[in-house]
């Protein structure tokens, strides 16, 4: 796909740069920060490779379209959520002095959070976000919803609204032991006042193929409605032994990536999502439209731009928002005290994420648990081979509205 | 705990059905292997694997019938195998003891590089994705009754049995079944008769990997084909040629293997389902406690094994 003309592209960025507020006088032209990278580059989950930097890149070179400072990309390898190698990235991050960091999976299964205090790296995980474990975590902060938690009260509403006749919920999840338990609470507490009842909780091994007796333990329960609390490709080995299974209710699940769908193939189809999820076919605001546009024509024409893709650019944006905020206040943009606190001073965001034709969205964190307090969320289901957006709401459920 | 009637039973043990033939294939090739040239040929997950990809790769991209492409991709992990053998496993094996080591130890370091380059390997060839599908075979629920067959399932059962029933005919009603075993019996003495062990050690390396094959590209269809998809399914079939025993015949190996995916789909009715594949690990435990293997003597029968001198 071709790129905007460099005229349109100049007007473009001159608006978004209007719509997040840019004040040239403070956006660090001429300034030059290193920002450290803990993605997965090699293991299961490394399949861009060193690809997972294009997107923050891209977002690099907006930002300096728009007068903002340069940025070094020091990229590290965490191995696909291997522990040892997280706490190898932030210790030479650390050694190294960059003061900020877009780190994922949960920061490396919370190994990197000791080092991100210890060597005071101001960091954003743009793919796990906080989760329960990773909170109030100093200098760390997630900039995605809490997965199924956040999204369990708009599924929960979206289900009295669209199958008010649904009773019985079956569950199947990793087995995550607490984090598990705490799913459960947390449903239950939206069940009360409504007549939805638990009427199986199965859980499965993270990375499982076979739930053939999963499957059955719930058939078993005789279900109006399944949650499927998996993750990643899992979702599509679920959905697959499902469609052979008999079973023929609805199933909602929390995440929906190209790997899954591609994974169950024509099983996919009427699945339900709930998440915050970026629909790149309709993007919400002009500066989520942009970003689409500049993904096609600098990283991928053929394949569109998901939400980690989305989270990686939105949150190199907001690396560069508290180097604004910390200019404008006189101090120093590369302390990364200065940059936390300038987060916690006001920690409202630009965002991707919903907004409408005139205004960016936003994103809200939470000072208490540093993971997300207002995030455009959705109800989805693939159908027809396409994502159908049914419902937004917000963490919570708060705000929700029915499309359509 | 699940509710013990006869519905639920019979649907759990239908899906044992499945699951243990597919471990009792696994188990048979493994076991093969194991047995007669005494290789702990961990590399048995990478035929596994290659085979299911080669499927994806016929079926998905070039459009391939897929029972056409089953035996395409089970014959590519044969090929692969017999190679190992014969460009891996024997030229170390020599090499170990013509400078006075046990090639046990050599076999099994070499297995195991082998694995790693074949996981990195495939996952390098496939860099954009993590899965691949394997397509052609129109998988749906049957209902009997009050179970769900899939005819997925179905094929592998009947598949994988006829296979091992053909098996164990070829073994014990043919001048090459004789040969296999008697290599199996005494490398030495077969010697004696004629028999070159270093070609039967590649014959076996074939068959077992062609078994494997099949198995990868059942289990590649029922989720899909991945780089670590191997690696499972090795210790199941570890698990069944130990207990099964190294001279087993294929039929009352395939037999084990059956009843370890019965039991562990039946044990879902008194345990939480994650726990389902612990049993079969308990069971082990508990053979290995009630029957002490006498581990010098497992070293030195696999070790009279593998080194087979070749002729002239």
């Amino acid at each position: 796909m071709a790129g905007l003309s460099s005229s349109a592209q100049a007007a473009q960025i001159a608006q978004i740069s209007q719509m997040l507020g840019v004040n040239p006088k403070y956006a660090g032209k001429g300034m030059t920060f290193d920002v450290g990278m803990s993605y997965p580059v090699t293991g299961p989950a490394g399949i861009f490779g060193a690809h997972v930097t294009d997107i923050p890149m891209l977002a690099m070179k907006h930002i300096g379209m728009m007068g903002g400072p340069k940025f070094n990309i020091v990229l590290k390898d965490n191995k696909s959520g291997d522990p040892q190698a997280g706490v190898q990235s932030v210790r030479e991050l650390g050694f190294a002095h960059v003061p900020m960091m877009l780190t994922s999976e949960v920061a490396d299964l919370a190994a990197e959070l000791t080092g991100i205090k210890q060597y005071k790296i101001f960091s954003l995980d743009g793919s796990g976000g906080t989760s329960l474990f990773g909170q109030h975590r100093k200098y760390f902060w997630g900039t995605i919803a809490i997965t199924p938690n956040d999204a369990i009260g708009g599924v929960v509403k979206y289900m009295l609204k669209a199958m008010p006749s649904a009773k019985k919920i079956a569950f199947c999840g990793w087995d995550l032991g607490g984090l598990s338990d705490v799913v459960e609470d947390d449903a239950q507490k939206y069940f009360q006042g409504t007549n939805f009842t638990l009427a199986a909780n199965e859980r499965s091994k993270m990375g499982a193929t076979d739930y053939s007796a999963n499957i059955q333990k719930i058939k078993e329960s005789d279900p109006d409605v399944v949650w499927a609390i998996v993750y990643a490709e899992d979702v599509g080995y679920f959905m697959k032994q499902y469609a052979t299974s008999g079973i023929n209710k609805p199933v909602f699940t929390f995440t929906h990536t190209l790997a899954a769908q591609q994974i169950a193939g024509p099983a996919y189809e009427g699945l339900y999502f709930a998440f915050d999820y970026f629909d790149a076919k309709r993007p919400e605001n002009p500066w989520a439209k942009f970003f689409v546009d500049e993904y096609a024509a600098n990283v991928s024409s053929s394949i569109a731009p998901d939400y980690y893709g989305a989270n990686s650019y939105e949150d190199t944006f907001t690396l560069w928002q508290c180097i604004m905020r910390v200019l404008k206040a006189g101090g120093n943009p590369k302390d990364a005290t200065q940059l936390d606190a300038a987060l916690q001073k006001n920690p409202v965001f630009p965002s991707l994420y919903g907004g409408s034709s005139t205004q960016v969205g936003t994103i809200e964190f939470d000072l208490e648990t540093h993971s997300v307090k207002h995030r455009e969320m959705m109800v989805a289901q693939f159908k027809n081979g396409s994502i159908d957006q049914l419902a937004h709401f917000d963490v919570g459920g708060t705000n929700f509205k029915m499309l359509g | 705990m699940q509710g013990l009637n006869f519905a639920n039973f019979l649907q759990l043990a239908v899906n044992g059905l499945s699951n243990g033939t597919a471990y009792a294939l696994i188990g048979v090739g493994f076991g093969l292997i194991l047995g007669v040239s005494g290789r702990f040929h961990i590399a048995f997950a990478i035929t596994y694997t290659l085979a299911a990809y080669v499927m994806a790769m016929l079926t998905t991209w070039y459009g391939w019938n897929f029972w056409l492409a089953m035996l395409a991709s089970a014959l590519a992990a044969a090929i692969l195998g017999a190679l190992m053998e014969r460009l891996v496993y024997l030229p170390l094996s020599l090499r170990a003891l013509s400078v006075g080591s046990d090639p046990l130890l050599v076999m099994f370091v070499a297995s195991l590089g082998l694995v790693v380059i074949g996981r990195n390997a495939i996952a390098l060839a496939f860099l954009s994705q993590t899965s691949v599908n394997i397509s052609g075979f129109a998988n749906s629920g049957q209902n009997v009754g009050p179970v769900t067959i899939t005819t997925l399932n179905m094929t592998l059962v009947a598949t994988s049995w006829a296979l091992i029933f053909l098996l164990t005919a070829v073994l014990n009603y043919t001048a090459l079944g004789r040969m296999v075993r008697a290599v199996r019996a005494n490398w030495e003495m077969s010697l004696c008769i004629g028999i070159d062990p270093s070609v039967i050690f590649v014959v076996v390396f074939a068959i077992g990997s062609f078994l494997s094959g099949v198995a990868g590209v059942f289990q590649g269809t029922l989720t899909s084909a991945t780089p670590d998809m191997g690696l499972p399914p090795l210790f199941y079939a570890l698990v069944v040629a130990f207990v099964a025993g190294l001279t087993s015949s294929p039929i009352r190996v395939a037999l084990l293997g059956l009843a370890f995916g019965e039991l562990e789909a039946l044990s879902s009715l008194f345990l939480p389902t994650q726990f389902a594949p612990l049993v079969v690990f308990a069971i082990l435990f508990i053979y290995v406690a009630m029957r002490p293997v006498k581990l010098a003597d497992l070293r030195r029968s696999l070790s009279r094994r593998k080194s087979p001198a070749i002729p002239g």
